[in-house]
């Protein structure tokens, strides 16, 4: 009974190392690593920006902004050659230019933006782009709103996709802007369409289009010379007969080289993704943009 | 001492003068024994008898009565025919040992007469060995004449240990595919090993039984699904991709059909392939050591031959599974000339209905669709003209169609959406292949031998879409994607002498790969973007190969290759040497196989990775051009084989293999997640891609033993596949999305009378899951609320967990009203553990914890397949 027992106990051992050799736990846990991050936007037309830097948080604590930001780091911005040193703001995390000038950043400036904290070292580099102004704009209401799918998700990895058909005003915004004389091709344009009301459906936008990122060579170009971009966004309804609700609308022109683009273009998947970094040693952003904005209020009473 | 009596079934003989060959084959028939015999001699007799009883000895002697013919018993299921010997005669004196005499023979499939190449015939008192030609026809010479002990061995048939005389006359030798069980004998005699009897390292010969046994995962015994238990070789997820051989990519496989290349050998979005099983005769796949014969290819070669037709009688067999009912149809057309006929199609939009008429209380209709099928169609006829030519025509069809008019909120409540859709999408997708080959073979002498091929093959897919989210927003777009491939191949075999063959052959492809699009996206009445693009893209490749088979001695073979290759965008001639070594160290104990070879692929597969209404279920390959470099490969890999005891044969192999300029997605994060893309433009789409180089290194280890009624398959393969893109400079090598360190699979068959059961078992490292490090919140230039993001410095810096499966397949033959039957119940996940296959990973909760997303639960599956 003894001998037949030790047997099965010897086979047991034997197929539990056969398995653990054939399927051995290679599971890479997670590391919490020190991630830098920093962000900041040099426009063209502005003072010299604030530039935030902080530490990635671990993913097994509850968020806490403050205690992640940091103060203690060195930073340098070097702006066609002049060298202007940062210093912390008091706020957590916040870095201000420590120089007497306030001069606007010029277009096509060169900058390279230099940061140390501890025994990370992080360093980003590229150009301001000239300014952009948008010229005019036009918004087109529709009499009545239409129906309309709501639903998160097109990934239809299951068949309970919980879609909701709903009602909604789909707003047509029409820009006018012009190019900058230099009509370099490297240049960006980002639109945004953000209305002021509470609403969010990632379909309903794949569709409509209330932003776009693209090249401003590709952009449509009329016989004036100006570019015209139209978008879309839907203002939710309850039913068919509801009146068109009044609200602000901010409008947003960015003009940019590749490296803001890029960020820009990566930044609506947080859970699938993080945003494109420019900069070398940390995540985040530091890049030259330009940028116009406009916020009106849409109502359809004439 | 004789053998045990063959038994047999009832025998009813009367014959008058009828021709031998035919009442043999009666008696083969009814009682299951294989009989060895000289054509001439068989077809110089007739054969007069009357006999009605159960014994197979006395049925064979009344047969054999009246003609100069006697019969030689081997063992119970094996009989040599030899002339009747006079006296003094002394034709089949023995031990004469003039070296001047031969055998000669040609070995068919005993069911079928359909010839068999790469036999292998081996010579016990020589210690040396020949592989069949293409027409199934083998001589080994220079033998002192006299009887000589032979065994000849095929993978998927019964070895034959038999005694043949040095003579001119070939014999025909008729080889049985391995049936475990007949009339309750259990063969035991069995070669175990699907390995080749070529003397490259990695060849997997792959034979129907093989995939009969093997448990499929969707219910239909089927070659990829056999592969995949395979070492080396899985099956990437993903609706269009494909077969991973020893981590190369899905691209860099060459998939053959009777020497045309098939583009998308799959059906049913990559759960089954367009192949069907029962179809074919010969099935090879060369993983990374191959052929100088096979090019263009950096990772495998599939070899697959389609029979050509019963050449003795017609066979109908007819089946249902699962997913699809299929049929197959052999005959011999006349004494020279045969065909096989297969079809096959899924049957679930007959069962839930193509179109559903619908109506709502107001009276308004609609006509939602739920159409999806698959179908193929197969056919083959060969001809044999005389016995120096031989012709064969290959027809293959395959195509899916996708037709659906769905609401948005689709769910398995039927109740809940099936009704007029004002909001809906309808998709309306085909895609498939279309091949046709043309193959004459010409035996020129016994030791030339031509085979000319030319093919035509095209792939086409075609995705239509229509949206409407709103009722003011309609996407309308249409995509399609073509290939298409004129070949022409000329292969010789040259038989210089026992030491050298030497093969050789020239092969031009012309290929035109075109695309179109038109996307109209309208967003509102008024906005609107149109987008329609073409793209037409043509190229020629040429290639020349020679390569000998040394046989340096009675253990050594060496086979070096060289093929030179020319791609019309490029301006140079690419070499692509090969050499492969085979030392037999024991016949017994030891083999050692050794490869070493480089390889040139001038097309590859790319898919938008921007849109979501085109590229989605096809892809688009792309020539070599000027911009676009041909990927290079290099592999070595060194294997020992073992078979210690009849019914057990051990391997292990270990290989590097090494890729330059593959192309690998710039952005490993992106998905299709955007409606229309950059465009079809080659230029759009290389911009997504950034050339790199990938490595693959491992150990792989089968253990096969098949004893009595048992049968037990073991793999382990350690191995690992690694890619690094040349962006950044600094770049790392990273795992592959489905490098798996660790992987383990295992089926026990145990045959009973009418009875199989298999236990499978797959366990494996999991795969590679991209893991963050930290979280972040980034505010953005325009004063928005800050968002949180995951940081992920690394991609496929973790993994998940391991996979573990098990599957059983209970599989019962039967005869019901005159039919023979086979009935299969496969049920995928016995133990429904829910391996983790996704981990997705949420920023913006409190606590940042990866939900999983799991595998299928326990899934039954049926198979019922008729034979006539």
């Amino acid at each position: 009974m003894r001998t037949r027992r030790s047997f099965t106990r010897s086979l047991r051992g034997l197929a539990l190392a056969i398995l653990s050799l054939a399927a051995g736990c290679d599971t890479v846990a997670p590391i919490d690593e020190q991630v830098l991050v920093i962000e900041g936007y040099l426009q063209t037309g502005r003072a010299l920006p604030p530039i935030t830097v902080q530490r990635g948080q671990p993913l097994s604590a509850p968020l806490d902004n403050d205690a992640y930001a940091i103060s203690d780091a060195d930073l340098t911005l070097d702006l066609d050659g002049r060298r202007i040193p940062y210093a912390p703001t008091g706020t957590p995390g916040q870095y201000a230019p420590v120089t007497d000038e306030n001069v606007p950043v010029a277009a096509y400036a060169r900058f390279r933006l230099e940061a140390t904290w501890r025994d990370l070292a992080a360093s980003a580099a590229g150009a301001t782009p000239p300014g952009i102004r948008l010229d005019s704009l036009s918004i087109h209401i529709p009499d009545t709103p239409v129906d309309a799918i709501l639903i998160d998700s097109l990934r239809l990895d299951t068949l309970g996709v919980g879609a909701q058909k709903g009602f909604l005003y789909p707003v047509e915004v029409s820009l006018w802007w012009r190019p900058d004389a230099t009509a370099d091709s490297a240049y960006w344009i980002e639109t945004q369409l953000r209305p002021r009301i509470a609403f969010s459906s990632t379909v309903i936008d794949f569709f409509l289009q209330p932003n776009e990122i693209r090249l401003e060579e590709e952009m449509t170009r009329l016989a004036d010379g100006a570019h015209r971009w139209t978008g879309v966004y839907g203002i939710p309804v309850d039913s068919l007969t509801t009146p068109f609700p009044p609200h602000a609308l901010t409008v947003y022109l960015v003009r940019s080289y590749e490296d803001y683009a890029r960020f820009a273009a990566t930044r609506d998947a947080p859970q699938r993704r993080e945003p494109a970094s420019n900069l070398q040693g940390a995540s985040g952003i530091f890049a030259g943009i330009s940028i116009d904005s406009l916020t009106v209020t849409v109502d359809a009473t004439p | 001492m004789r053998p045990d009596t063959a038994r047999a079934q009832s025998i009813q003989i009367d014959l008058t003068r009828a021709p031998l060959r035919d009442a043999l084959d009666y008696l083969s028939l009814k009682s299951g024994v294989d009989f060895v015999y000289s054509v001439r001699l068989i077809e110089e007799n007739k054969a007069s008898c009357r006999y009605e009883g159960d014994s197979f000895d006395d049925a064979l002697r009344c047969v054999l009565a009246d003609t100069e013919v006697r019969s030689i018993a081997l063992h119970a299921k094996q009989y040599v025919l030899a002339p009747v010997v006079e006296p003094g005669n002394g034709v089949a004196a023995t031990g004469l040992t003039r070296q001047n005499g031969q055998v000669a023979g040609r070995i068919v499939d005993h069911e079928t007469g359909v010839s068999l190449a790469g036999a292998h015939i081996f010579l016990f008192s020589e210690q040396r060995g020949v592989t069949s030609l293409p027409d199934g026809s083998f001589t080994l010479a220079r033998l002192p004449r006299g009887e000589h002990r032979l065994r000849i061995s095929y993978l998927g048939y019964q070895p034959i240990d038999t005694t043949m005389t040095t003579t001119a006359r070939p014999a025909i030798v008729r080889m049985r595919p391995v049936t475990l069980e007949t009339d309750g004998l259990i063969v035991e005699d069995l070669s175990p090993s699907p390995r080749s009897n070529l003397p490259i390292p990695g060849v997997l010969a792959i034979s129907i039984q093989d995939i009969e046994a093997m448990p499929a995962f969707n219910g239909e015994n089927d070659l990829f699904n056999t592969l995949q238990w395979t070492p080396g070789v899985r099956k990437e997820g993903g609706i269009n991709n494909g077969l991973l051989v020893r981590g190369g990519s899905t691209d860099q496989n060459l998939y053959l059909l009777d020497g045309a290349p098939v583009y998308h050998p799959w059906h049913a979005f990559n759960l089954v392939s367009t192949f069907q099983s029962d179809t074919f005769k010969d099935i090879k796949l060369y993983r990374g050591s191959f052929p100088s014969q096979h090019g263009g290819r950096l990772s495998s070669v599939l070899d697959a031959r389609l029979k050509d037709g019963s050449r003795s009688k017609p066979q109908a067999r007819v089946a249902l599974s699962a997913l699809s009912g299929r049929f197959l149809f052999e005959s011999p057309l006349t004494r020279r000339s045969s065909f096989m006929i297969s079809g096959r199609r899924s049957y679930l939009d007959k069962l839930i209905g193509r179109e559903h008429p619908v109506e709502d209380r107001s009276g308004v209709r609609d006509t939602l669709r739920t159409g999806y099928y698959f179908s193929d169609f197969t056919a083959k006829l060969a001809y044999k003209p005389g016995n120096e030519h031989r012709l064969s025509l290959t027809y293959y069809s395959g195509r899916d169609v996708l037709d659906l008019r769905l609401p948005f909120d689709v769910s398995l409540d039927f109740s809940s959406w099936l009704r007029p859709a004002d909001l809906y999408f309808e998709l309306d997708h085909s895609w498939g292949n279309r091949l046709y080959s043309l193959q004459h073979t010409y035996v020129i002498s016994r030791r030339l031998l031509l085979t000319s091929t030319a093919y035509r093959t095209s792939y086409n897919a075609t995705e239509g879409a229509l949206i409407r989210p709103t009722s003011s927003a309609i996407v309308d777009s249409y995509y399609h994607v073509r290939v298409r491939d004129f070949g022409l191949k000329l292969d010789g075999d040259f038989f210089a002498n026992d030491a050298h063959h030497l093969q050789f052959g020239v092969q031009g492809i012309e290929h035109a790969f075109d695309s179109q699009i038109y996307a109209r996206v309208q967003r509102t009445p008024t906005t609107i973007d149109t987008t329609a693009d073409t793209s037409d893209l043509h190229a020629t490749e040429v290639a020349a190969y020679l390569e000998d088979t040394w046989r340096a001695g009675q253990r050594l073979t060496f086979r070096p290759g060289i093929r030179l290759s020319r791609f019309s965008s490029r301006p140079r001639v690419y070499v692509s040497p090969q050499i492969n070594v085979e030392y037999i160290a024991d016949p017994r104990w030891l083999t050692v196989r050794a490869a070493a070879g480089q390889q040139v692929q001038f097309i590859q597969r790319l898919r938008d990775r921007y849109s979501l209404v085109y590229d989605l279920v096809s892809s688009r390959w792309i020539p070599t051009s000027q911009s676009v470099r041909p990927s290079t490969g290099f592999q070595t890999s060194i294997e020992g084989e073992s078979r210690p005891f009849p019914w057990l044969t051990l391997a292990a192999e270990t290989y590097i293999r090494h890729a330059d300029r593959v192309l690998i997605p710039s952005d490993a994060f992106q998905t299709k997640d955007e409606l229309i893309g950059p465009g079809i433009g080659l230029g759009s789409l290389l911009a997504q891609y950034t050339s790199g180089e990938s490595r693959g290194y491992g150990m792989e280890y089968t253990a096969q033993l098949r004893r009595g009624p048992w049968l037990l398959w073991l793999n382990y393969a350690g191995s690992r596949a690694l890619i690094r893109p040349s962006e950044p400079e600094n770049a790392a090598f990273r795992p592959t999305d489905y490098d798996a360190p660790r992987l383990f699979r295992s089926t026990l068959t145990r045959f009973f009378s009418t009875w199989n059961i298999t236990l499978s078992t797959t366990a494996r490292s999991g795969y590679p899951l991209t893991v963050p490090v930290a979280r972040y919140s980034l505010a953005g230039p325009t004063g928005e609320l800050p968002t949180l993001y995951l940081s992920r410095p690394e991609v496929n810096n973790g993994r998940l967990p391991p996979y573990v499966r098990f599957d059983l397949t209970i599989s019962n033959r039967f005869t019901l009203i005159g039919a023979q039957w086979r009935a299969q119940l496969h049920v995928v996940n016995l133990t429904n553990r829910r391996n983790v296959i996704d981990r997705v990973y949420d920023p913006a909760q409190p606590v940042v914890k990866p939900r999983d997303l799991r595998g299928l639960p326990i899934l039954p599956l049926f198979e019922l397949e008729m034979e006539l």
